[in-house]
């Protein structure tokens, strides 16, 4: 089909933007300063100045997809709702007690997370269900009119239903929404018994009001985009990212808008994946390392890896693995990262005791890096890169952003001192130590869940990512390391590259010794369909991939573990192998399996996708990206496109046919790991590489958004569409 | 103390502690995931550590504070006991809680990394036993002795060349009333420490034994070094706080806590010389617990950041008088130690508000809070055994209101689910919620008890061990006091009053009412902000009565819109028996 697509990320800092021609594959890429007090300012400037690019019209565009951060920063910020919630009377608060916790052991000034209603707006409803959905207490309707009369008039119109053990029975949240729709006019409603299905009233309760709390704000946002694209004569639709990596169509984001939460990362991932892909990867595990922090995710079997229980607005690498609470809980699919303070502009500080330490602080953009010359004096992690030549003074920014090499000197110059030693063994020091905590969140990535890291290769992206890459595949073993072209634009590109997806989990308690084959098929086959009236109408048909999943524990383990419940009918020796896969994946994730013990299924989980566009890649560019210093202007992106398929995949690794050594365009002095100088390092222009090239670490290779350091054991190999493929020799 | 260190290892020290607490926090992580018992599982009763040949600790994750001083104290006591053989593939289990755990629920393994036929350094897994036997469900009770806490475990083998010692094994699963937890929490518990061993061999191999053997000295003097700059920050000088226990649960006289402590350059001494005799009943705690207390107190006046290892520990000296309430000695029962371990750290918190107010709370609900219960379950026909503790409030701070409903201090164990519990155990929950108007007053005032009633499918045995029943938490600085623990049966009829330590039978379907304490305000009330005052009224947590009687702030403004929508919720209005 022939057409233009574009894709559109906003971010901390800025907004980015990529247009595709999908017929021929060629793209413009933009970034803008984001607009955080009306995201939908930048959102705009970005499109009009792609398509201003581009030479055509909203109209071509046959969709807009967009990750947007408007309901993350409306939880974070406390500028979402107002919205009221309904409970069982006598468990009205059940936001604020939460888990009873303090996320901060020694801080005698620590606090809770406030919670998203207020307690004047939580209403106690009299009901009670019995723990297998028995009615103990029908559900006495004038407490919830005389609820809905205070809401009314109070103005909320959001309003979040959690009702003890509704997961198991949902009749009387399913009244309770009848009465508060005659009552309010207006009213949406959330309803525990569909955001979140599951057993645990606190976790529930937390989703079900975070959805009633987000929701107005991302309709309003929502909104405003779509009467915009509107104005400019847009036909198309407008596609979101979810939190699970797939897309919903605005009006189906709506409905469960809680599910956008975590959209910037998810479309990260989803670039990641599309990589993998392409250099017919299967198993990979992704370093993000921005400005602030690293995000370490993994694609396990070409599916990047979620997690079904997080927090948000939880601190970032609070470095225990069971301190948590610090956060909301939310409950639904997300990609599972592991997130710690350690960025390019990560300070490096000495501590009362005399040793180095590197972030959490961060220098950001504001001064930034001592390097960037506005006025930063901290060494931070980037000063140590420039320091040491990996990055060039001229590298940032295709080189229309000069680095102040000298300040990043003097910066380190006065860290060294105060330490006694030199300038190049602080900065060496300064990489060590950021190492070493990314290398600490990726072995909680892999070996804490029993995956060896020899079976994986890691895709580097983010601004720092691709330095720092080739130090986490020595310390732990990757196969490979591979960087993707577009590591600065990664999260807009990664929109192009998804599908609409839902993923739907309900509660099913049942002894899998004892259970009816029959009665997990049917609810199986309940659940899918389920899922599949979720899918946008226009992605409902088509050949869609459907997994399915139970979450499984040992009688009296509260903790379960997924494992997957291949296609076909479900019958006992299907229920047999079920146990018997989660009797290794038990061995596999906690030391040891119980084979005789009995075990017990507490979810059924289906995943339905429909399948991942085919985006045409560029074989060669003659690219330019904004010049961060003026990040308002857009540079066009003029590449010459080769559909994907042209090469075929897994020719990264492939044979030697085509195979060409790369000629170095210049060198600078840099450090190599194990040295004791700097040296002469040979350096290459990304722009000039080609399919096929192949050259030798030691390398650096400046690309526009990012360096490359290829470390002096590895081989570094071009693919197709110009995929970086690190192999250690 | 040696000389500072040498420039390259202030360069890569960081990097050997990354190691180090990784290696603990995925012990952490394996014990909680496949654990069994709620206590563990949900509420994270555990602790997990490294320590070195010498049995310093090298590294630990937990989420307890009160376990700051146990393993510290417990691992090399047992190794210095345990008198037999240990070889590879070897793990030694105790629970004589004399030895450094709070009490005999507390059940330790330790694992050696053996090295030339020589342990290199221990793995240990510590983690809370819902129960090991004795006289009351849940094993802790009001009890004279230890003899009838249940089952004392002195160090013993139980795992041989990787194999379960199934004698040993047998012996404890036969004396406890929760053997399928018991043996799953204990396995759990052993992948823990394998876990442990085997990220231990990898460093070593990875870096080889002399520098892991350097790195560990280089760690414990650095965090030595820091322990050290941090208490330069306190104030030099001695300062001392006395508080009381209600009574002992076996006599009415109150139990009497004082701490003197004297900070000097490269100390701080808590000298408890001053405090009661060990009584005979469950209040007496061991020099674990009540290092715990010390530790815990220090670490919130300091930076911290600091690691938790031996250079830590190096810095407190804890004087205490052996056979006293904070240090007991056999055969004094300990099941109920935890609340004098919680008297005594916030009588230390008192000391130190004297000296540095900015950074001090008012007295916190101020006790445990142990519950636990037990019974044949009706739905199935067998013994269940259950065990939880519950929040309360925290003290007002200077410019922050205190912290409805939360655990605090050396205690922070999770509330289990309403969902979880009913649909696992025979009871059923009536409310879970705040107390109303349960606040210490002040200009900052203290945060809400919480209130959790429960009613029961069949007959069962119901312990409650804790404090501040009868002495309400205190306020700071002219703050006012906080309403105390009540314990109430049938709260909506004859309301029974139930004092602060207690075991009874309770027929199916009867009510028991918990009403945790508040905490104290810090400040005088009549500088709390007016405005604050009104939005307590309108969201429920001050009633309009006590807003004008003790606040002295009039609200005019109708109840608010919660109050209307559950007439009759305001539980203070049933228990004025």
């Amino acid at each position: 089909m022939s057409g233009f697509r574009v894709a559109i990320d906003i971010g901390g800092t800025f907004t980015d933007v990529v247009l595709i021609d999908t017929e021929s594959g060629e793209r413009w890429t933009g970034k803008v300063l984001s607009t955080p007090h009306d995201p939908s300012e930048g959102f705009f400037r970005a499109l009009d100045i792609a398509l201003e690019l581009a030479g055509v019209q909203i109209g071509a565009c046959r969709s807009v997809l967009h990750a947007t951060t408007v309901a993350t920063n409306a939880v974070l910020t406390r500028t979402g709702g107002p919205a009221a919630l309904l409970a069982t009377d006598g468990f009205r608060d059940v936001l604020e007690i939460a888990r009873q916790i303090r996320h901060d052991l020694y801080d005698l000034r620590t606090t809770k997370p406030l919670p998203l209603v207020a307690r004047e707006w939580a209403f106690g409803i009299r009901e009670r269900l019995r723990y297998d959905g028995s009615v103990l207490l029908p559900l006495d309707e004038d407490s919830v009119r005389e609820a809905a009369a205070q809401i009314r008039a109070s103005g909320i119109r959001s309003v979040a239903v959690c009702l003890l053990h509704a997961y198991v029975n949902p009749t009387h949240e399913q009244r309770v929404a009848e009465i508060l729709r005659d009552e309010i006019p207006g009213v949406s409603i959330s309803l525990s018994s569909v955001i979140a299905p599951e057993m645990r009233e606190y976790p529930r309760a937390s989703t079900t009001v975070a959805n009633a709390y987000v929701g107005p704000v991302v309709g309003s946002y929502i909104a405003s985009i779509e009467a915009g694209l509107r104005d400019r004569g847009a036909s198309s639709g407008l596609w979101l990212m979810k939190s699970n990596g797939g897309l919903a169509t605005a009006a189906t984001a709506l409905e469960r808008p809680v599910e956008i939460i975590e959209s910037g990362p998810a479309a990260g991932l989803a670039a990641a994946s599309h990589y993998a892909a392409l250099v017919g990867s299967r198993d990979v595990v992704t370093l993000d390392m921005g400005g602030t922090t690293a995000k370490v995710g993994m694609i396990d079997d070409g599916e990047s890896l979620q997690t079904t229980a997080w927090e948000i607005g939880s601190s970032a690498g609070s470095g225990s693995a069971v301190a948590h609470g610090s956060g909301l809980p939310i409950l639904g699919s997300v990609m599972d990262l592991v997130e710690i303070g350690a960025g390019g502009g990560s300070i490096a500080w000495i501590d009362p005791g005399g040793i180095l330490r590197v972030g959490p602080r961060s220098a950001g953009a504001d001064p930034g890096p001592a390097c960037y010359g506005r006025g930063g004096t901290e060494p931070t992690v980037t000063d140590a890169n420039v320091f040491l030549g990996r990055i060039g003074a001229t590298s940032m920014a295709g080189g229309r952003l000069s680095l102040d090499g000298a300040a990043a000197a003097a910066a380190i110059a006065r860290l060294a001192d105060r330490l006694g030693v030199s300038s190049l063994d602080a900065a060496v020091a300064i990489l060590d130590v950021a190492d070493s905590a990314m290398i600490q969140a990726t072995r909680l990535m892999t070996i804490r869940r029993g995956l060896d890291p020899h079976g994986y290769d890691l895709i580097a992206f983010g601004g720092a990512g691709p330095l720092h890459a080739c130090r986490q595949a020595t310390a732990l073993g990757f196969r490979s390391v591979i960087i993707p072209p577009d590591a600065g634009v990664l999260s807009a590109f990664g929109l192009l590259a998804s599908a609409p997806r839902v993923d739907h989990r309900v509660a099913f308690r049942r002894r899998i010794d004892v259970v009816d084959p029959a009665e997990v098929s049917a609810t199986l086959d309940r659940i899918e369909a389920e899922a599949i009236a979720r899918l946008p109408p226009e992605a409902r048909g088509g050949d869609l991939r459907r997994d399915r999943a139970a979450d499984i524990r040992y009688v009296g383990q509260s903790w379960d573990l997924r494992v997957a419940i291949p296609g076909g009918v479900f019958d006992a020796a299907a229920a047999a192998r079920l146990r018997a896969d989660f009797d290794a994946a038990h061995e596999r994730t906690h030391g040891y399996a119980a084979p005789t013990a009995l075990v017990e299924m507490v979810h059924l989980a289906i995943s339905v996708a429909a399948p991942r566009p085919g985006i045409a890649d560029r074989a060669v560019a003659d690219r330019a990206v904004a010049d961060r210093a003026v990040a308002d202007r857009a540079v066009a992106d003029r590449a010459v496109a080769a559909p994907v398929g042209a090469a075929p995949v897994g020719a990264a690794a492939g044979g030697d046919e085509g195979q060409r050594t790369a000629r170095p365009s210049g060198s600078r002095p840099a450090f190599v790991d194990d040295g004791i100088l700097l040296v002469e390092v040979p350096v290459y222009r990304f722009n000039g590489l080609r399919e096929g090239d192949t050259l030798a670490g030691p390398a650096l290779i400046d690309g526009d958004d990012s360096t490359t350091f290829v470390a002096g054991p590895f081989d570094c190999r071009v693919g197709p569409h110009r995929v970086l493929h690190l192999v250690a020799r | 103390m040696t000389g500072p260190l040498a420039p390259t290892d202030a360069l890569r020290l960081e990097i050997f502690r990354h190691a180090l607490v990784g290696i603990t926090d995925e012990m952490s992580v394996t014990l909680r995931k496949a654990a069994y018992s709620t206590n563990i599982k949900t509420r994270l009763d555990f602790s997990c550590s490294l320590f070195d040949s010498r049995a310093r600790t090298i590294a630990q994750s937990f989420a307890q504070p009160i376990h700051l001083g146990t393993l510290a104290t417990f691992v090399p006591a047992i190794l210095a006991t345990y008198d037999g053989p240990l070889e590879a593939g070897d793990a030694i289990l105790c629970n004589q809680g004399h030895l450094g755990g709070l009490h005999l629920n507390d059940v330790c393994l330790v694992a050696p990394l053996m090295i030339d036929g020589e342990p290199f350094a221990y793995a240990v897994a510590m983690a809370h036993h819902v129960d090991v036997g004795g006289g009351t469900p849940g094993s802790i009770g009001l009890h004279r002795e230890q003899y009838q806490e249940g089952l004392i475990i002195p160090p013993v083998r139980v795992l041989h060349d990787g194999v379960i010692d199934r004698s040993v094994l047998a012996m404890l699963l036969e004396n406890v009333r929760s053997p399928r937890e018991a043996e799953g929490d204990l396995r759990a518990q052993l992948g823990s420490v394998s876990v442990g061993l085997r990220r231990f061999s990898e460093l070593i191999a990875e870096r080889g034994r002399p520098a892991v053997r350097r790195g560990i000295d280089d760690l414990l003097e650095y965090t030595h070094r820091r322990s050290v700059a941090a208490i330069a920050h306190l104030p030099r000088g001695t300062i001392e706080a006395t508080d009381y226990l209600d009574d002992d649960g076996m006599t009415d006289e109150p139990v009497k806590i004082t701490a003197r402590i004297t900070i000097t350059d490269e100390k701080v001494t808590f000298d408890l010389t001053g405090c009661d005799a060990q009584r005979p009943s469950s209040i007496n705690t061991t020099r674990g617990g009540t290092l715990s207390a010390c530790a815990y107190a220090l670490r919130c006046q300091i930076d911290p950041d600091l690691p938790i290892n031996d250079g830590f520990y190096q810095v407190i000296d804890v004087i205490t008088t052996p056979g006293s309430v904070v240090d007991s000695v056999r055969p004094a029962a300990i099941g109920a130690g935890a609340d004098t371990v919680g008297r005594l750290t916030e009588t230390c918190l008192r000391a130190f508000a004297t000296v540095l107010p900015e950074l001090a709370a008012a007295d916190s609900k101020g006790s445990m809070m142990n519950i636990s219960f037990g019974g044949v379950d009706p739905r199935t026909g067998r013994y269940f055994v259950y065990y939880e503790t519950q929040a309360g409030g925290y003290g007002g701070r200077s410019g922050l209101d205190g912290i409805d409903a939360i655990q605090p201090h050396v205690q922070n164990t999770e509330n289990a689910p309403i969902e979880e519990t009913e649909s696992n155990y025979p009871v059923r929950f009536l409310r879970y919620e705040l107390v109303p108007d349960s606040e210490g007053p002040g200009r900052w005032r203290g945060g809400l008890g919480l209130r959790r009633d429960y009613v029961f499918e069949g007959d069962v045995t119901f312990s409650v061990m804790t404090e501040r029943v009868r002495f309400a938490p205190q306020g700071l600085f002219g703050g006012g006091p906080a309403r105390s623990n009540h314990f109430l049966r049938d709260p909506g009829g004859k309301a029974d009053r139930f004092p602060a330590k207690f075991t009874i039978a309770l027929r199916g379907g009867e009510v028991m009412s918990l009403q945790t304490a508040g905490g104290g305000g810090y400040g005088d009330v009549r500088d709390r902000d007016p405005d604050l005052v009104r939005a307590d009224v309108a969201a429920g947590r001050i009633s309009p009565q006590r807003a004008r009687e003790v606040y002295a702030v009039a609200v005019d403004s109708p109840p608010s819109a919660a109050e209307r929508a559950t007439p009759g919720s305001d539980p203070t209005t049933e228990i004025q028996s």
